[in-house]
């Protein structure tokens, strides 16, 4: 690879980046010191976050929150495989320069307060609270008027920023800096339904890089307006079948049915220890030569767009089913190492304590040719799924199982009725194998979605256009 | 630690605030993983990660009875100290008051006047005082007593932590603990095409009571492929579940939130007693002081067949995982308090001679509701102290309060285990339920 230092400069935030402090010939130096004969790596990530949260509940408040911290770890693969791995609060100079003592055991493990200069971060950022307090007031506000006042109603609502500023030092000499901005919201509403035996709910939830961003892509009177016509159809909604059927996946609706099934099937970590049915069939046809589901981090202004992943390697479009056929793998430099292969840029860690692990960025099927009115025309009683959520798959048997948050009763090529809970299930092998049709309207979800994984969290995106599949169960949840 | 709490108290009341609070949590760890599963016949791969943490956070009651809260990790926080004193002003602004007509508690107690809880025993001073290469030795020779045929082992990890802990708030209170962490876990994947892979894990704090031969022996138990049930002499027959302490504490991570519920009908009839336990030495959830300096406390959840007790905001049930986050009320230690004396009927004793038909039970899925379902994972009939054969897959469908009301401690000891969290149970036995026989293989049918 070559040498050279990849700055910033599109996201310029306020004061001075990691770069700007910290001199990109001492990360460099520390980097390369990490190793110890040919064949290793070692990586340098530096972190530094700020976090603001807020959050409403039946008028009252919950806590707001500010927080930052900052933090360096040094990382070193060994020729075989294994990992030396150590972690820091702070990013002074000393610590760093300590880092290879450190993971080669010379230094003993222990709070290395820094004697110099003191961390010149600004943990907190209070600014951030400001702009959400008043997007979560104008979001309440709006709902009241949606609703003609809240009265029986229970309303939450909540919002963060968090703002992370990283810079990565390579053995090989790379030195890289991004900063990666996400804010988000969830508003969720629920209230005794008329028939009054069960409660009935409606979430909205989205995300965007900056509040502006937020603003302008959910504005408030929409997702107030969005909720309470969510609830409304809550209350009205029919019984679900029971049974298998044809299930519509509404254009960005079940998104997460994908990445949950075939993107962490086709996880490095995963695939490599034959965890994993799907990876098995590497190679292999498993679904219409219309299907095509890629993970694609460079694309610009969704939770998981980045120039480079958490080990510095550049982002790059993975092809993971191409045509209907599995046809790759996402890898961080450990489980390319194994697949003696080279990285796709899918390393991703939730903080600086946290190694990385091969991950999905922005996950989605590419658009199909269908008009999505054809799509439901075509079939004569199933189910449309508007909004799928949480769900569970087991990677090495393919079993799925999520629940429909919002979705309509199909009958005669139109949606007839709201739909009452219900969750679909199946294997995922089938499912894939019994797409139907795929339509020409890619929608990505709202911007809020977070996936987690042996403990760590990360923003990720999905995406689909309109999908018919076969196989699947509906049953009432 | 304390004088940097005590300089941002100091601060924060020049600053105007009616009450303050500083939290400080220093800790160092270190996890070992190997992964056999990886290299087929070579080494595992080993993975030695160690770490160090600091942070402090700071909680305020502003001159307008506004809460704020606000948290840096850093080394050296308190020269974060100016940054974290406005951010919590800052938060507070935000802060839009409580319910009408409540009274808000304060952020926390006032001075001791004894010693408290701080007998209680969390600390281990070996802490750490293995290396990660005689850690890898003990994961390499838990591994060896699997059956490779039998099962693969995805991955084993150890990990230590050792915390220290100080909280000063304005009212008077200063306290200080360390803390000592241990966590094992073991996550196997079976050879049998398709079979689901089993994780089991405990914690402790201290490495040595964490037994790692009897977790992978657990583990092994349970990625055991089901068995064909034995119906022939058994189907629609009453008959007493012996549950082992191991299946007992998944039926007990099953109906915690039963017993954080306080429903009291659930419990009628019911001879269980459940607590919550922050005082016990050598658990992870044990602490002198809670999350917002309230001395801990045992907390009586379900006893005399009623819920008698619940997690309480009124002090010493606050738990606080890290210096970012609030104290909430929460779980610490839940355990079934055991039997008094031994019931002669145990899942751990040898069966009795006589003809009473009862199922041992190893491992077991319940899944509470309206309409609860119990499956049993692992199991045998028994009668006449001879086992009659297996009962994997049989199950029972019914109200929860009926499972409830007949579950009754068996075993006089309680065994610790981490099933998502910190929990004990000893040996349980339930009694009035009928497990149906299957009507398919691993499918159960509805029973009365």
């Amino acid at each position: 690879m070559p040498t050279h230092d990849r700055a910033d400069p599109n996201q310029s935030p306020p004061g001075p980046g990691l770069l700007a402090r910290l001199d990109p010939v001492l990360l460099r130096r520390a980097a390369a010191a990490l190793v110890r004969r040919p064949g290793e790596y070692g990586d340098l990530f530096l972190e530094e976050v700020r976090h603001a949260e807020i959050s409403r509940h039946r008028g009252r408040s919950g806590p707001a929150v500010l927080g930052g911290w900052a933090g360096v770890a040094a990382r070193r693969i060994e020729v075989g495989g294994d990992v030396r791995h150590c972690s820091t609060a702070g990013l002074d100079p000393e610590t760093i320069g300590a880092l290879p003592r450190r993971l080669r055991g010379d230094a003993a493990v222990g709070p290395a307060r820094p004697t110099g200069s003191s961390s010149r971060t600004p943990p907190c950022e209070p600014r951030h609270l400001d702009g959400l307090a008043l997007y979560l007031e104008e979001v309440e506000e709006g709902v009241v008027r949606a609703l003609g006042g809240v009265n029986g109603i229970d309303l939450s609502l909540r919002a963060e920023v968090r703002s992370q500023r990283v810079a990565i030092a390579t053995s090989e000499g790379e030195v890289s800096e991004e900063l990666r901005d996400w804010s988000a919201f969830t508003v969720g509403l629920a209230m005794t339904g008329r028939r009054g035996d069960s409660p009935i709910e409606a979430t909205w939830a989205g995300g965007a890089r900056d509040s502006e961003r937020l603003r302008a892509l959910h504005p408030p009177a929409e997702v107030a307006a969005r909720l309470a016509e969510a609830l409304r159809e809550a209350d009205s909604a029919a019984s679900p079948p029971s049974g298998e059927t044809a299930v519509i996946l509404g254009p960005g609706a079940g998104g997460i049915l994908f990445h949950e099934a075939c993107g962490h099937a086709l996880e490095g970590d995963r695939a490599l220890r034959d965890r994993s049915a799907l990876a098995a069939l590497l190679g292999e046809e498993v679904g219409p030569k219309e299907l095509t589901l890629v993970d694609d981090p460079t694309l610009d202004g969704l939770p998981g767009s980045r120039r480079f992943d958490d080990e510095g390697w550049p982002a790059a479009r993975t092809v993971l089913i191409d045509a209907g056929r599995v046809a790759g793998l996402l890898l961080d430099r450990a489980t390319a190492l194994r697949a003696g292969t080279a990285p796709t840029g899918s390393a991703r860690r939730e903080s600086y304590r946290d190694l990385p692990l091969p991950r999905m960025t922005n996950t989605f099927v590419t658009e199909g040719t269908r008009d999505p009115g054809e799509i439901l025309a075509a079939v004569q009683r199933g189910v449309y799924v508007e909004e799928l959520g949480a769900g569970r798959v087991d990677t090495a048997t393919a079993d799925l199982t999520f629940r429909v948050r919002r979705g309509s009763l199909v009958a005669g090529g139109r949606k007839v009725a709201p739909l009452q809970a219900c969750a679909v299930s199946g294997n995922g092998l089938r499912a894939l194998a019994g797409v139907r049709m795929i339509g020409a309207d890619l929608r990505f979800d709202p911007g809020a979605g977070e996936c987690g994984k042996e403990g760590q969290r990360a923003r990720a995106a999905v995406g689909q256009p309109t999908i018919l599949l076969e196989g699947l169960t509906v049953r009432p949840a | 630690m304390m004088q940097e709490a005590e300089a941002l108290l100091e601060a924060a009341r020049a600053a105007g605030a009616l009450e303050a609070e500083v939290f400080v949590k220093i800790g160092r760890g270190r996890k070992v993983v190997l992964e056999p599963a990886v290299r087929s016949g070579s080494p595992p791969i080993e993975t030695v990660s160690d770490s160090e943490e600091e942070g402090m956070a700071l909680r305020v009651i502003d001159r307008a009875g506004r809460r704020g809260f606000a948290w840096v990790g850093l080394p050296a926080p308190e020269r974060a100290g100016d940054s974290l004193l406005g951010a919590a002003f800052a938060s507070a602004r935000h802060d839009r008051g409580g319910a009408p007509g409540v009274v808000r508690p304060p952020l926390g107690p006032g001075p001791r006047n004894g010693p408290g809880r701080s007998g209680v025993r969390i600390a281990d001073p070996e802490c750490m005082a293995l290396s990660a290469e005689r850690i890898a030795a003990l994961l390499l020779e838990t591994a060896a007593g699997a059956d490779g045929r039998a099962v693969a082992i995805d991955r084993l990890a150890l990990s230590e932590a050792m915390t220290t802990v100080a909280l000063a708030n304005s009212r008077g209170f200063r306290g200080s603990y360390s803390k000592s962490l241990a966590f094992l876990s073991v996550a196997l994947i079976p050879a049998e095409p398709g079979a689901a892979a089993v994780v089991e894990e405990r914690s402790a704090c201290r490495l040595a009571d964490l037994d790692p031969r009897d977790c992978l022996r657990e583990a092994l138990q349970r990625t055991k492929p089901a068995r064909r049930s034995v119906e022939e002499t058994t189907a629609g027959r009453a008959a007493p579940l012996l549950l082992t302490a191991r299946a007992s504490a998944s039926f007990l991570a099953a109906i915690t939130p039963c017993a954080l519920s306080g429903e009291a009908s659930l419990w009628k009839g019911s001879t269980l007693r459940i607590v919550d336990d922050q005082t016990m030495d050598g658990r992870p959830g044990s602490a002198p002081f809670d999350g917002a300096g309230y001395d801990t406390r045992r907390t009586v959840l379900v006893g005399d067949g009623s819920a008698v007790g619940r997690l309480s905001a009124d002090g010493g049930n606050f738990i606080r995982p890290s210096y970012r986050d609030l104290p909430v009320v929460g779980v610490a230690g839940l355990l079934i308090l055991p039997a008094d004396s031994h019931s002669g009927m145990d899942a751990g004793s040898p069966a009795p001679s006589d003809d009473t038909l009862m199922l041992q039970v190893s491992a077991i899925e319940v899944v509470p509701g309206p309409v609860c379902s119990v499956r049993i994972r692992r199991g045998d009939w028994w009668s006449g102290g001879k086992a009659l054969g297996p009962a994997d897959g049989l199950g029972w469908e019914g109200p929860l309060a009926v499972l409830l009301r007949g579950a009754s401690p068996a075993g006089t000891e309680v065994k610790f285990y981490h099933c998502g969290a910190p929990l004990g149970a000893p040996s349980l036995r339930i009694d009035g339920l009928t497990p149906l026989r299957v009507e398919a293989p691993g499918r159960s049918a509805v029973s009365v």
